[in-house]
């Protein structure tokens, strides 16, 4: 039982997290779609710090050019923008 | 010199004959082998049945030629199943389509939780969208297998278009969940088999699970085939262009591994571990959307 409950701490702390940058995302979900380029915004863990719940911002333009519009920060949870490309039906 | 004296004193060898005959055996209809039998000194001649080795000479150069009766050699081939080819049963993995528009994916053969009857699963721009992103009308769409564009045709009509979950199209409110829809089916499926990656064996989907970040999903489709990818987001709203028109999709799952999905693989099953988590629906270069299994199977009235 110990162990159990020892290896379902992180999980526990994690979905957590990612509960609360949902209702964040909820939020701004409307101004950030209404910035050009944006295709999408999703909740993920960091690319750079792992286990990090962050808010992910799908682009269709460079980064380099979303990053002077999309912000860093949203509530308290980092954005990170994410280049896919346009989202087509396959 | 020693050697060359004993060459020539040497009675025939058998290996020798049969090397110096072999292709003449070959040509008597109904040999299936020739070998040697070193203990006897022996050719051996295996034939088809008895009837055909009346044929094969007693013997050869002086050596003796015995037969054995084999029966046919077959090559043990598996034979791989394309795609793109129509099937009777059918199952997941394999190329499907409404007339109108090119090819998809049909995902899984499962049951309507009313009464069982079996049906199709796959995304409605696949089964129930023409190529204007019209909804068609239920019960009298035909369904093809394989889609037109691998060759499908009315004769190749496995069922019709059942039920679907709408899509508001270029609607920013809209509050779409899922590109999901079934055909009946008036022939035969196998119902949770999946076209496995060898394109011989099946793998099996039943039951249900919710995916989560870092999970590994699996999916078996028309384009790609079997491919594995890690979900990267749980709760994405992704903007999904549908050639002329969009639509805004919410509480998606994000497959972040470039590769896993290429046009045509829409409306395939995703597991984790046979257990159903999604249907594949939309991509870019870089990663799959799919749709979460909780936003499609009560909505469309089936048991997986």
């Amino acid at each position: 039982m110990a162990m159990t409950a020892q290896t379902q701490l992180p999980n526990q702390a994690n979905n957590k997290a990612i509960e609360a940058a949902r209702m964040v995302k909820e939020r701004h979900e409307n101004a950030i779609f209404n910035i050009d380029g944006v295709v999408g915004i999703g909740i993920g863990l960091s690319g750079t710090e792992p286990g990090k719940v962050v808010i992910e911002v799908y682009v269709k333009k460079p980064a380099h050019e979303m990053k002077r519009m999309v912000p860093e920060v949203l509530e308290g949870i980092p954005v990170e923008i994410v280049e896919t490309g346009e989202f087509v039906a396959l | 010199m020693t050697s060359s004296i004993g060459f020539a004193f040497a009675s025939p060898n058998a290996k020798d004959v049969r090397e110096k005959h072999e292709q003449k055996l070959f040509e008597i209809d109904g040999i299936s082998g020739v070998s040697v039998d070193e203990s006897t000194n022996e050719i051996v001649v295996y034939t088809e049945d008895a009837e055909k080795g009346k044929k094969v000479p007693k013997s050869l150069d002086g050596i003796n030629v015995k037969q054995e009766v084999i029966g046919k050699i077959t090559a043990l081939s598996t034979t791989t199943l394309s795609r793109t080819t129509s099937y009777n049963p059918v199952f997941g993995g394999i190329s499907v389509g409404n007339p109108y528009i090119t090819a998809g994916t049909l995902g899984l053969v499962t049951t309507l939780t009313l009464n069982g009857n079996q049906v199709a699963l796959s995304n409605a721009h696949v089964l129930a969208l023409d190529s204007r992103n019209r909804f068609l009308p239920k019960v009298t769409t035909p369904i093809y297998q394989p889609g037109v564009y691998d060759g499908g045709n009315n004769g190749d009509t496995i069922g019709y278009l059942y039920n679907y979950i709408p899509i508001s199209f270029n609607n920013n409110r809209a509050n779409n969940k899922a590109d999901a829809a079934i055909a009946t089916l008036t022939i035969l499926g196998n119902v949770g088999d999946v076209l496995d990656a060898d394109n011989i064996n099946f793998y099996h989907i039943s039951g249900t699970v919710t995916a989560n970040v870092g999970d590994t999903v699996r999916k078996s489709g028309r384009t790609t085939d079997v491919t594995t990818g890690i979900v990267t987001s749980t709760s994405a709203s992704v903007k999904v262009s549908y050639g002329g028109k969009w639509a805004l999709f919410k509480d998606q799952i994000v497959v972040g591994t470039p590769g896993f999905s290429a046009g045509g693989d829409s409306g395939s099953a995703v597991d984790i571990n046979g257990k159903f988590t999604g249907l594949l629906f939309a991509g870019s270069n870089t990663v799959t959307i799919v749709n979460k299994e909780s936003n499609i199977i009560e909505q469309l009235g089936i048991t997986i």
